[in-house]
């Protein structure tokens, strides 16, 4: 790409490291109040669309738009399980969780299931399989950043890789202004503009949709068609079922993610999120696959289908623009990396550290333990990343399958199953990642999700029932769920607009009022 | 109609949270969703929170940080902490029963309050950086919230408990 192009991203990383300078050194938020409610200053549908956009990752950009540009239509499978994943998500467990969370006094996610699971080895398996499979995630995002880095610079790929690299330590060690409501809000802007007008110039492009498909059909028609490019998934029903399942439900094992049902205020908030969340993945998840298969058109000769989405900005944006959207798209995939990365960090120390090695830790050593654990998984997946880079599509499809299958009957059944008990769920967790991970290296019949979800399931309410004589699930949890569950006389509006922070100071004035 | 819960008469006083709103008041936020339930009574409890005022600052790339505050409050009955807005307070003098018991000690509170602060910083600002804390005030305070009984025509009832300092509300 040509110089503008780097001079505009440049350009943009002073105007947002100018803002994040302000706003730590002279104005916005001066409390953490401020920080922790950015929301409360700049509204929810900016909230929301903050949120989105941040979520939005290195996988959307290149591995969406590779699994495009390789297989065609069938790809939209996985875009319509992501498009209702987020209500789902919200449905299913959602509020209760956010109430059940709160009654059991849980900070993150793996210790809510140590809570709801009583058992020291709940949190050991839960905390040991996210931290291994995360890393996976967030090796795809160094493989993103480095591609992007080396279009845009023309640096050789490894040095680009180490330079991605270095950035997304750094940023995670010691940056922090970044992340502050404003300039999450113009990242969230200059992706939102710039992923339309990528959409908007390739659709002029091609001629319109149905100019597009006519001409993919004379290419190759089956790329047209519900089986995938060649046919090759032909009457396979369950690979189907398993391409939709894989974000529909299966972000419901991603730690991050169920963190952030534990932060929503209210079942209003929840609804509306919901709303916001499914208008915008109606474009956005959709988009990047729908580059993809017109990129076929476009970039007939693409050497690495990875780079759809990047060279299809190359070639039909004003560099200057060109340089923004990749710098906002460079920026996606670090807000994600670090995001990761100190999930993994929190998990590792406060979860297994903490918890396990030595209880009596202080935030100075926590913070130490995350940091070499961080650094860890930035020189092993810079390595791997540069002597054997696996597919970003692949890498994501892969850990998603195992943390869904290992986690989502946990998490479902924590909130709706009383009977389901702490050896129903660590057989469940053990089992479905086991069964995912095997089915994805022995190539077997069923797709990792589905043969993980059917494990997990099978064992959770096999081993639960089987063991609740000798391992029932305490009163107090039965009593927690009952009052998340909890509806009687109360009008729904009424329901719907009560806080949850209050639940635990309701609970205790329950109690003091039956007394 | 505004009673109170314990049926002893014994008085003390207390460091409450200044509660900006009246039992009407209280009412009146929550009448639109109560639907055709209606108030019948309403009744005042304090809730012991341990306070903490922090000042802090974090080393970024571009340097130190301005000066920061944190205000947490922590729940003394169930360990719970959270951020909280600034506040007034006052001296009151109310009946004992109406005050809920802590139990948790001011220690462990603190020790709750210092652990949220950290964590809080280093996930909002995503960064892996201790925060370098100073303790400005931190006590113990009461704070107010008002106890709405809501009864229908088929003598179904629940109770709404209202924040009398920002109007949030839950049900019980």
């Amino acid at each position: 790409m040509g110089s503008t192009v780097l001079i505009f991203l440049v350009f943009y990383y002073v105007v947002v490291v100018t803002i994040g300078f302000w706003a730590v050194k002279k104005g916005g938020a001066k409390d953490l109040e401020g920080y922790l409610l950015g929301g409360r200053q700049v509204g929810p549908l900016v909230t929301a669309m903050t949120l989105q956009s941040t979520s939005m990752s290195g996988y959307m950009f290149l591995g969406g738009g590779s699994a495009g540009f390789t297989t065609g239509y069938w790809s939209i499978f996985y875009a319509s399980g992501d498009i209702g994943g987020g209500v789902v998500n919200l449905s299913v467990i959602g509020r209760r969780m956010r109430k059940l969370s709160k009654l059991l006094g849980s900070l993150t996610s793996i210790e809510y299931l140590e809570h709801r699971y009583p058992h020291p080895a709940t949190r050991m398996i839960a905390g040991g399989l996210s931290v291994f499979f995360l890393f996976f995630y967030v090796l795809a995002q160094f493989i993103a950043g480095g591609k992007g880095m080396a279009l845009v610079t023309g640096l050789p790929y490894w040095a680009a890789l180490a330079f991605a690299v270095g950035i997304i330590m750094i940023y995670t060690f010691l940056g922090g202004y970044f992340a502050v409501a404003y300039t999450d809000f113009f990242q969230s802007l200059v992706m939102l503009v710039g992923m339309v007008w990528i959409f908007a110039a390739t659709l002029n492009a091609v001629g319109g949709f149905t100019a597009a498909n006519i001409a993919i059909g004379q290419i190759d028609p089956t790329y047209l068609s519900i089986w995938g490019k060649g046919l090759a998934h032909k009457g396979a029903w369950p690979d189907i079922l398993g391409a939709v399942l894989i974000f529909s439900v299966g972000y419901m094992g991603w730690p991050h993610v169920v963190t952030r049902h534990m932060a929503m205020k209210s079942p209003k908030t929840a609804r509306m999120a919901g709303v916001y969340s499914t208008i915008w993945n109606l474009f956005f998840v959709t988009a990047p696959y729908m580059l993809g298969i017109f990129a076929i058109i476009l970039l007939p000769n693409l050497a690495d289908p990875e780079m759809a989405i990047f060279t299809l900005a190359g070639e039909l944006l004003p560099s200057a623009v060109t340089g923004i959207v990749m710098a906002a798209i460079m920026a996606a995939i670090m807000s994600t990396a670090d995001s990761i990365l100190l999930q993994v960090g929190t998990i590792a120390s406060r979860d297994l550290y903490q918890r396990f090695i030595h209880p009596k830790a202080n935030d100075k050593e926590m913070v130490l333990v995350s940091r070499i654990l961080i650094l860890a998984i930035g020189v092993i997946g810079f390595i791997v990343a540069v002597v054997a880079p696996p597919g970003i599509f692949a890498i994501v499809i892969f850990t998603t399958s195992v943390l869904g299958s290992a986690f989502l009957p946990a998490y479902v059944c924590a909130v709706w199953w009383k009977k389901a008990n702490t050896p129903g769920a660590i057989a469940s967790m053990v089992g479905g990642a086991l069964v995912a991970y095997l089915s994805e290296i022995t190539g077997f019949i069923l797709p990792p999700m589905v043969a993980g979800l059917v494990a997990s399931w099978i064992l959770m309410i096999f081993v639960s029932l089987a063991t609740q004589k000798s391992s029932p699930v305490p009163e107090y949890i039965h009593k927690a769920m009952d009052l998340t569950a909890e509806v009687g006389p109360i009008p729904k509006g009424m329901l719907t607009s009560a806080e949850f922070d209050l639940s635990p100071e309701a609970m205790a004035v329950k109690r003091k009022l039956d007394k | 109609m505004v009673d109170t819960i314990s049926t002893t008469a014994k008085k003390m006083v207390i460091n409450s949270i200044k509660g900006s709103l009246s039992s009407n008041e209280a009412v009146s936020i929550v009448q639109p969703f109560i639907e055709n339930y209606i108030p019948k009574s309403q009744k005042i409890v304090f809730y012991p929170y341990y306070w903490v005022f922090f000042h802090y600052t974090v080393n970024t790339i571009i340097g130190k940080s301005r000066i920061m505050e944190a205000s947490c409050f922590v729940d003394m009955i169930n360990n719970i902490a959270s951020t909280t807005d600034r506040f007034e307070k006052e001296n009151i003098e109310v009946v004992s029963g109406n005050i809920l018991t802590a139990s948790i000690s001011e220690e462990e509170a603190f020790k709750s309050a210092r652990t949220y602060l950290t964590h809080a910083s280093i996930l909002k600002r995503k960064a892996l950086m201790v925060p370098k804390v100073q303790v400005i005030e931190r006590e113990l305070v009461y704070k107010p919230f008002w106890i709405i009984k809501c009864t229908n025509r088929t003598r179904e009832n629940f109770n709404i408990m209202v924040d009398a300092v920002t109007g949030k509300y839950q049900t019980l």
